[in-house]
């Protein structure tokens, strides 16, 4: 367990970098992640303590518990259903532990805490603004001490169930020769069925004040339809210790039985997963000549559709792009009318859905990772006559040509919706395009200074690597820019105006960064080791 | 020819895990490079290769600097190194031709080449398989075959018999001196004392990241074996 606990949780497997070697980025990325902690916390704090505050005046202040349980859940669930097949049935250090004498018991169990430990980062990152919401009206010892102990109870039975899940996809997967096609679109189901079951929970009321509150009948509908919330809300709020007790037992009982009875299991599934099936009357293989560059975007597309916890969370955009653009078809009426009620003569129906296009496009970020996914086959590149620039352009290109057929094909689905013209639909394009190569380029910036080579899986580059979490939020960046952009221009030079205008932008963006990853790429693949 | 000048390679700024090795490998040379564990042995071909970087000293390769003209320099060389990691999300031919595109073989010889090995290595009917199903040995072949595929003139190889089977590497061997006879040069590393004083017309013995022994095989076992010299140099202080 020691051994894993240090494998897992050293500050360079965090960050990437030795923290020895490299003290200024390492003090860098420390305050950077205390920014983006402190922010979160801020400016959600501000919303909860904001809601805390209602709820307080109407006397249901037990209402923000429900609020950290459905947060917390949500969160648990899809830390797990990201993390569980690379972390409980596919690890890849199986060949090293499985000769060993020790039970299957003794390894799942050390695997699930590894699993458990990050999953409750996420939860007390994500809960500790909304607790002091609650304990800051209704403060009360007993209560922070049976909070202390519930909340990581209270994650047990959705880690069950999405462990389960997550079993039953690998299982079944395992039997295919096409297993990583498998379990990318299952993976891609069931996280669209826990968006859909969160939007048909959530028949609440619109409400103006703060957004938290739109959420009170997802919170509502919850605590109906799962007994566990109003036992966790009732033995914090009102010390109840019997609902405590069901809440412990609910939780505890479950994962221990789970943890006994499938154990064993994982260690088939394990096995199962280490061969690999392959056609059994093979045809000669043939083989095919074409340029370095397109050489090395297939490599990329390959990687990306042959490990899912890669195509499945740096993917995940494109899905959302396509389900965007047929709702705008469907739905079409219904848009028109929502419209109607949020456009004005600046704020324009294609602003509106280049907002949602963007959010989807800044969501692929592969550039900003796929250089440490190259991992332990990072010698095949350095020791080929590649220039470094030309490999990052390669995986740039890959973002590129990865998310640009989506986007155009919902972007002219979204023109359909909103009833746009051909003009402006380019200008979309536009837009959309320089987003695209602002994005990558960025991307490949920050995966050339934060590489991290060394993983045990890639979950902990696609999900936990410092690439991941810039490349993610400055592709956020990239959207408040052009929002900027727009809010200063709209006015004077027209919406597709100042759309232009923010298209420009990206360009000069994806200019510069281009120029800057061509030009110290060479000497930083120099010093990376791999 | 492969020059290796002063070359020194630190990884923590204090201790030279290669301390300034000079060594010259004409062409036609297949030149073994024995050290114990943890000698430098890795770290002098992975620096050569262009993979890690060094802090003083120059390797030349036909010529060309592996510092300041390292595309050229890789253009000549094939690297293979101790553990096949390869990309086990490509098949065995898509490995192969992503090496070929790499180095720009045409793809009349490409398809010649490829059938020469794959016959050779018994791997043609599962070159369409993903690398990922490949054994140790399978996964070692694929990667010597993608390192043959552009007929290199300077070969360098980590522990290149490990993993092998021994009809493998009796016809890696075999390719070795071919790729020899045609004038190419071979520089790899070795625990089998056997192999080097059988194969190489020259040996070099590393000790702590220092040359401590080189020269032509056979003036250096004239007296005694390989084996007792190598223990012999370990042993002194």
């Amino acid at each position: 367990m020691r051994v894993f606990l240090k494998e897992n949780f050293s500050l360079k497997r965090f960050l990437g970098i030795d923290v020895r070697k490299s003290k200024k980025k390492a003090i860098l990325l420390g305050f950077l992640f205390l920014y983006a902690i402190g922010a979160w916390w801020f400016f959600f704090g501000l919303l909860f303590m904001d809601l805390a505050e209602v709820f307080d005046s109407l006397g249901v202040i037990e209402l923000m518990l429900m609020y950290l349980f459905l947060y917390t859940t949500g969160m648990t669930l899809i830390m797990v259903l990201f993390r569980a097949n690379g972390y409980l049935f596919k690890y890849k250090d199986f060949e090293i532990l499985q000769p060993l004498p020790l039970k299957p018991n003794t390894v799942f169990m050390a695997k699930m805490t590894v699993m458990l430990i990050i999953t409750y980062i996420g939860v007390f990152i994500l809960a500790a603004p909304i607790a002091f919401a609650y304990f800051y009206y209704d403060f009360s010892i007993i209560g922070l001490l049976l909070f202390l102990i519930a909340l990581p109870l209270m994650c047990l039975i959705p880690i069950v169930v999405f462990s389960f899940l997550s079993m039953i996809v690998a299982r079944l997967a395992s039997g295919f020769r096409n297993r990583n096609i498998l379990n990318i679109i299952s993976m891609l189901l069931l996280f669209l069925c826990i968006m859909a079951f969160s939007l048909w929970l959530n028949i609440s009321t619109a409400n103006d004040v703060n957004p938290l509150l739109n959420q009170q009948g997802l919170v509502e509908g919850m605590k109906e339809y799962y007994l566990p919330m109003g036992w966790f809300a009732d033995a914090i709020h009102n010390h109840d210790i019997l609902s405590f007790l069901l809440l412990f037992v609910s939780n505890t009982v479950p994962f221990a039985l789970f943890v006994y009875l499938v154990a064993k299991w994982t260690v088939k599934i394990n096995q199962k997963n280490m061969s690999v099936k392959t056609r059994t009357s093979v045809k000669t293989a043939v083989s095919q000549s074409q340029p370095v560059f397109q050489a090395i975007i297939r490599k990329e597309f390959r990687k990306f559709l042959s490990v899912p916890i890669y195509a499945v969370n740096a993917g995940f955009g494109l899905l959302m792009l396509m389900i965007a653009g047929i709702l705008s078809v469907v739905y079409k009426a219904k848009i028109a009318e929502f419209m109607a009620t949020i456009t004005s003569s600046t704020i324009t129906p294609e602003a509106i859905a280049l907002l949602f296009v963007g959010f989807c496009i800044t969501m692929v970020y592969t550039s900003a990772i796929s250089l440490s996914l190259e991992g332990k086959n990072f010698w095949i590149i350095k020791s080929l006559p590649l220039e470094a620039k030309k490999v990052m352009e390669a995986k740039m290109a890959f973002n590129v040509l990865l998310v640009m057929p989506f986007a155009i094909v919902s972007l002219v689905l979204i023109y359909f919706g909103i009833g746009s013209t051909i003009i402006n639909l380019l200008v979309m394009f536009l837009y959309t395009l320089s987003l695209s190569l602002a994005s990558s380029a960025f991307g490949s910036f920050i995966n050339l200074h934060f590489p991290k080579f060394e993983f045990l899986n890639e979950t902990e580059v696609v999900k936990q690597s410092v690439g991941a979490m810039i490349g993610v939020f400055s592709g956020f960046g990239f959207l408040v820019i052009s929002g900027l952009v727009y809010y200063w221009l709209a006015d004077t030079i027209g919406s597709m105006g100042a759309l232009c205008a923010a298209s420009l932008i990206n360009y000069v963006f994806f200019f510069v960064f281009l120029q800057i990853v061509d030009r110290t790429s060479e000497s930083l693949f120099a010093k990376m080791s791999g | 020819m492969l020059e290796i000048i002063g070359l020194s390679k630190s990884y923590d700024g204090v201790k030279l895990a290669c301390d300034d090795i000079t060594l010259t490998i004409e062409n036609g040379d297949i030149y073994g490079f024995i050290g114990h564990n943890g000698a430098g042995k890795t770290t002098l071909l992975k620096s050569i290769a262009g993979i890690i970087d060094f802090e003083k000293g120059d390797v030349l390769i036909g010529g060309k600097s592996i510092k300041t003209n390292p595309i050229a320099a890789k253009r000549q060389i094939a690297y293979i190194p101790d553990n096949p990691d390869v990309y086990e999300s490509l098949t065995g031919m898509q490995y192969i031709d992503f090496m070929a595109d790499v180095f720009e073989v045409a793809p009349d010889r490409r398809k010649e080449l490829v059938e020469k090995y794959a016959k050779m290595f018994e791997m043609d009917s599962v070159l369409g398989n993903p690398i990922q199903s490949y054994s140790h040995g399978m996964k070692q072949k694929i990667v010597i075959m993608g390192a043959l595929i552009h007929e290199p003139k300077v070969m360098l190889l980590d522990e290149p018999f490990v993993g092998l089977d021994p009809k493998a590497s009796y016809l890696l061997k075999e390719v070795f001196r071919e790729m020899c006879d045609k004038g190419a040069l071979i520089f790899f590393s070795t625990h089998v004392l056997e192999v080097a004083e059988k194969l190489c017309n020259k040996v070099a013995i590393i000790k702590q990241g220092k040359i401590v022994e080189n020269g032509i095989t056979q003036e250096i076992i004239k007296k005694e074996s390989l084996e007792q010299i190598f223990l012999e140099l370990l042993n002194e202080a």
